[in-house]
């Protein structure tokens, strides 16, 4: 009876495990990667909802060559510690054909090394520290502009659309903050003006900008480069308010999500932010992408949403013309093909960056984010 | 442009913002402190969920000083269980056995506001918001006003506690020596635990204001912003002692604030624990050590 009962038992679990791997075959499985909680949760959410939609719509049409998408969501909570743990984890289960993230360049910098040893791909929706595809990883890819261009842009807007001439810059104190700043710090003089003041702060913890404000009150500079995440930024805007300090606040991407405004209010009103998403763009393909975000998630996509979807269907393509597995999928990453997106057009280099992408710029007007017209 | 006289005043101005909320919260902590020379690192995070549960409860449209009431009752509340099971049955186990239960309570805490509200930084509206007065070129909100004249009530009141009323005398008493005050009747579980509610509720009351300074909330007013900085401003100002406590806060915000304009914000936190250190060699007790009658 009881090895009749073993016998049934394994039976069963080499059937079950059977099924499992077969199922396995007809699907192509992937992870979203990024903050799910913590001061840029609002990134990851959008992350997952943008990948969420484009599989529930190539799914609805029949899969990609007939094989089913499915997506894991795991939370690097936006530091580099947490994101090698889950490198760590995840690199072990040979399901995952690629990764979508990680949504911060010290995450993606940590953990690249572990994906790497996996031969895992890994694509990342908004990483812009410029020397991460300088790294020499095989397996990385990004969807957006890095920093050098980004920032670039940022200071151009300042100086010659916003006309700041004494500009002050806050960075927050990360991989991410550090690289915009020293980029910064090259492309002012090249425009003609140089920085009064430089503060930074720490992200997730600092809460108390009147010193930087006061600081740069004190200085005279009349625009505030913000070169960190929205909380900060809205933090800083609502301060400066208070202080009756009125200069111009022009950031880098990550401050041009929704939370901006919902944590800043009308202190955020008139905040100007390169971003390479528009939420307003008004092209047919993007609004109805727009349209059945906002209808599902209750908030219009920013560039993580985008980028993520855009992602999937650049996968999707690659796939489609012949990728099977994690190697093949690199390889036809770097085959120069450009891809046409919400986000425009994603043609990686040989370092995996999009040196052809354009940036957007947006501006907050009346609790809403719209495209701001530069000269 | 403006003087350097009216930035200062200005830098100044906001280092005794920040610390007159540091103070709400160090007071809490150092009653307790002071009472059971207890590390409390729960301190914060209790106190946070209070202020969590005011804006649940803002958030489903209660009035906000139903709201604000709630939070500082929860506050309160959480506190006399925490003491209940967390630390008078180790109060006698030496000093370490405590201070590792309150480390958990505070895990415990800080997992149950991730668990329902996650980490992320809220909007805090109670719809006050505090006008602007000027002075010249400086800017004094009303918002500073009222928290500083907030703290300085909420020292006098208790002060006024300690010193008129019974229990009040009870707790100082248990300060100097548990045994004796237990000898001389005093009820000493009854009273630690109201130390303990007071204490909660002092913090929910500074984090509150914390909180509507900053427009926001999120998880670290509790340990970063609340814990180590109650600690920090005992440390300055003495242990166990009320007007230490609200010295040491006024100073920390100050050193902040003065570190950050002057020197750098890069090097803020660096710079004000070495000051710290300086200063902890130098004065060992604190500005305002807790005056206790010496036995002869």
């Amino acid at each position: 009876m009881n090895k009749k009962f073993v016998s049934l038992v394994l039976l069963i679990a080499v059937a079950l495990f059977g099924v499992s791997t077969a199922f396995a075959a007809d699907t192509i499985h992937f992870a979203v990667v990024g903050p799910m909680t913590g001061d840029s949760a609002g990134q990851g959410i959008q992350m997952k909802a943008g990948a969420q939609l484009a599989v529930d719509e190539i799914n609805a049409k029949g899969g990609i060559n007939g094989k089913k998408l499915t997506f894991e969501v795991a939370d690097d909570m936006a530091t580099p510690n947490q994101a090698v743990i889950v490198a760590q984890k995840l690199s072990l289960d040979k399901k995952i054909m690629f990764v979508l993230g990680h949504n911060n360049s010290s995450c993606s910098i940590a953990a690249l090394p572990m994906w790497e040893k996996a031969g895992i791909p890994v694509i990342s929706p908004s990483n812009t520290n410029p020397t991460l595809t300088r790294l020499g990883h095989k397996n990385y890819f990004r969807v957006v502009v890095n920093d050098d261009i980004m920032v670039s842009q940022v200071c151009k807007l300042a100086v010659k659309d916003l006309k700041v001439k004494k500009p002050a810059l806050v960075w927050e104190n990360s991989d991410y903050g550090k690289g915009m700043k020293d980029v910064a710090l090259k492309a002012l003089p090249a425009l003609g003006v140089s920085l009064v003041g430089e503060e930074s702060y720490v992200p997730g913890v600092d809460r108390d900008y009147s010193a930087i404000v006061t600081k740069f009150k004190g200085l005279g500079a009349d625009g505030v480069l913000f070169l960190g995440d929205y909380t900060g930024a809205a933090l800083l805007a609502k301060q400066a308010a208070n202080l009756n300090y009125k200069a111009k606040i022009v950031g880098a991407s990550s401050i041009a999500h929704p939370k901006l405004i919902e944590i800043g209010g009308k202190a955020v009103e008139g905040v100007v932010s390169v971003t390479s998403f528009d939420p307003n763009d008004t092209r047919a393909k993007q609004a109805a992408f727009i349209k059945k975000y906002e209808s599902i998630n209750k908030e219009r996509p920013g560039e993580w949403g985008a980028h993520a979807y855009d992602i999937v269907y650049l996968i999707k393509a690659a796939v489609e013309a012949g990728a099977t597995d994690r190697a093949s999928l690199i390889a036809k990453l770097k085959s120069g093909k450009t891809f046409d997106g919400v986000t425009g057009n994603i043609k990686f280099d040989q370092f995996g960056d999009v040196p052809d992408k354009k940036a957007f710029v947006i501006t907050v007007k009346n609790g809403n984010f719209v495209s701001y017209k530069t000269k | 442009m403006e003087s350097g006289a009216n930035m200062f005043l200005q830098h100044l101005i906001n280092g005794l913002s920040i610390g007159s909320i540091y103070a709400l919260i160090a007071m809490g902590y150092n009653m307790v402190y002071g009472i059971l020379e207890l590390l409390n690192f729960a301190h914060g995070d209790v106190y946070a969920v209070g202020c969590f549960a005011a804006l649940g409860l803002l958030t489903m449209g209660v009035h906000p000083a139903l709201a604000l009431l709630a939070g500082i009752i929860v506050g309160f509340v959480i506190n006399l269980f925490v003491e209940k099971f967390a630390y008078r049955p180790v109060r006698y186990s030496g000093r370490v056995t405590p201070t590792i239960t309150a480390v958990g309570i505070a895990y415990i805490m800080r997992n149950a506001i991730l668990k329902i509200w996650g980490p992320e930084t809220f909007a805090f509206d109670i719809g006050v918001r505090g006008s602007n007065l000027q002075f010249g070129g400086i800017i004094i909100g009303t918002l500073q006003i009222y928290i500083l004249l907030i703290a300085v009530a909420c020292m006098v009141g208790i002060t006024l506690y300690l010193k008129k009323t019974k229990t009040g005398q009870g707790i100082i008493a248990i300060s100097q020596s548990i045994p004796t005050a237990a000898l001389m009747g005093v009820p000493v579980n009854r009273t630690i635990s109201i130390v303990y509610g007071i204490g909660g509720a002092l913090g929910v009351i500074g984090g509150i204001l914390f909180c509507i300074y900053y427009d926001s909330i999120f998880i670290g007013i509790g340990f970063a912003l609340g814990t180590i900085k109650a600690w920090m401003a005992s440390i300055i100002g003495g242990v166990g002692s009320l007007k230490g406590a609200v010295m040491g806060a006024i100073m920390l915000g100050l050193m902040e604030s003065m570190v950050s304009g002057y020197v750098s914000t890069l090097y803020k936190d660096a710079i004000v624990w070495l000051l710290l250190i300086a200063f902890v060699l130098i004065k060992p007790q604190g500005l305002f050590p807790a005056q206790v009658a010496e036995k002869i």
